[in-house]
């Protein structure tokens, strides 16, 4: 296994926001 | 007894065979994406089989259960997801769109804006510097997205601000980040350098072809060519040492569908070797410009495939994709900011917006910012924008992707149309995961 990506307690922060475009 | 299995699949996982026949495992609720090899695959889709497993007896199953792809079956994951939803309007958390001005020396035939007033005037600018001066002893982290406009057009706009901004957030040690979005004309290396120094390392630039092919789209307002000129912007910025990310955007409709591979081979010449430049590829749409009945859209099924052809045919020639896709699939990072409590747009006038398309339209206008940082809203405004989601629509409740969208990736079309807005990552999941697991081989 390889992790890409760990994950995260999801508030707000990753281990986050949308912006125009 | 099958339903006393101890451990069960998060109904949050999505799964995605690679094109080495090996697997991405994908999880909305904490973001985790995990790669297994094609040995490792049998026993992974065993392991996540609906009715669970007894124990954490192997190496596997204690990953799975890591990273949370296996969960407790006590775990309630319907609250999970709307305590996800509450906790937007956590109050240490503000995000501003800015519009330092709201004129352009461009006029894309497909753009939205109308371009109805210039600089920010000193009133907006001193309210937007005691706001935040106020907001700032509450707040965790404070997020700065320059918009327009063409923001470059009032650079000294983004300087004054955004002094005044950093020495707020470094008396509070409060978290900063700016993002911009520009046409690219007046990004010379002095003034991308200054950029950096005002902590805005996040742009996003659009190219909609070569030469002429872009120019005939994305022309200035005499109708004179850019496309050379931003190359020779990008170019430069390429040698700027240090930690940024430039997001080409390549606007695609039926009329440049077929110059866009031609396109990816000449981005991949120039920037494939620097990993902080990556692709994003997005539909040319119907958001209200003059020209919007004579745009050359491409159909939805025709969108949806050649938004991660494209993004695919760029990873092969070894672009890197834009930060934005695997960024946009983290838990509440889908939902627009029109839909998120502490976000607002401030107009050069001090008006107050949620979204950036609707500029015009009344329920848009939710209020004004006044000069010494008083904000006046209207919070009917203000909750059409902030409670159309997953609130009220049980489709999304029970999708596997709610926690990253919450039913509110883009509240206008919903107001606009009736139906949901579901992102494009999402109609397309299992390809996207498997562009991110190519990407991440670069």
């Amino acid at each position: 296994m390889r992790v890409l990506r760990p994950g995260t307690t999801p508030v707000n922060t990753t281990s986050i926001k949308s912006v125009p475009g | 007894m099958q339903d006393k299995n101890t451990y069960v699949p998060s109904r949050f996982n999505v799964l995605s065979q690679t094109d080495d026949h090996g697997l991405v495992l994908y999880n909305s609720y904490n973001g985790a994406i995990c790669y297994f090899t094609d040995t490792e695959k049998e026993e992974v889709i065993a392991s996540l089989k609906r009715s669970g497993v007894e124990n954490l007896s192997t190496e596997i199953k204690k990953e799975l259960f890591e990273n949370g792809f296996l969960i407790s079956n006590r775990i309630d994951e319907n609250r999970r997801a709307q305590f996800l939803h509450q906790s937007l309007h956590r109050t240490d958390v503000m995000h501003l769109v800015l519009l330092p001005t709201e004129a352009c020396n461009f006029r894309c035939t497909y753009c939205y804006e109308s371009f109805p007033r210039g600089k920010m005037n000193v009133e907006t600018k001193s309210g937007l510097k005691a706001l935040v001066k106020e907001k700032a002893a509450t707040l965790a982290n404070l997020n700065i997205s320059w918009f327009g406009g063409e923001p470059l057009l009032a650079l000294d706009v983004i300087e004054e601000l955004s002094t005044s901004f950093l020495t707020t957030a470094s008396n509070q040690k409060l978290q900063y980040s700016a993002d911009l979005v520009t046409n690219g004309y007046y990004l010379t290396k002095d003034v991308f350098l200054k950029l950096l120094s005002w902590e805005i390392r996040q742009l996003m630039i659009t190219i909609d072809g070569i030469g002429e092919v872009h120019d005939s789209r994305r022309h200035l307002a005499g109708g004179g060519k850019t496309f050379d000129k931003i190359i020779e912007n990008l170019k430069a910025v390429k040698e700027v040492p240090g930690e940024f990310n430039i997001t080409i955007r390549v606007n695609f409709d039926e009329s440049n569908l077929q110059e866009t591979s031609k396109l990816i081979e000449f981005l991949a010449d120039e920037f494939a070797e620097d990993k902080r430049f990556g692709v994003f590829f997005r539909p040319v749409g119907r958001w209200g410009g003059e020209n919007d009945d004579e745009l050359p859209v491409c159909s939805q099924i025709t969108s949806n495939r050649k938004i991660w052809e494209f993004s695919d045919e760029a990873l092969t020639k070894g672009m890197s994709m834009s930060p934005m896709i695997s960024d946009s699939l983290m838990p509440t990072a889908s939902v627009c900011y029109a839909a998120k409590p502490h976000s607002l747009v401030v107009g050069a006038n001090g008006q107050l917006y949620k979204c950036t398309i609707s500029m015009d339209e009344e329920v848009n206008q939710v209020g004004k910012l006044f000069e010494n940082g008083s904000l006046m809203l209207d919070y009917d405004k203000m909750a059409a924008w902030t409670t159309s989601g997953e609130e009220t629509d049980s489709v999304c409740q029970s999708c596997f992707y709610r926690p990253v969208c919450q039913g509110n990736h883009c509240p206008l079309y919903r107001m606009r149309t009736g139906e949901r807005p579901c992102p494009f990552e999402k109609r397309k999941i299992k390809k996207v995961l498997n562009l991110i697991w190519k990407n991440s081989l670069h």
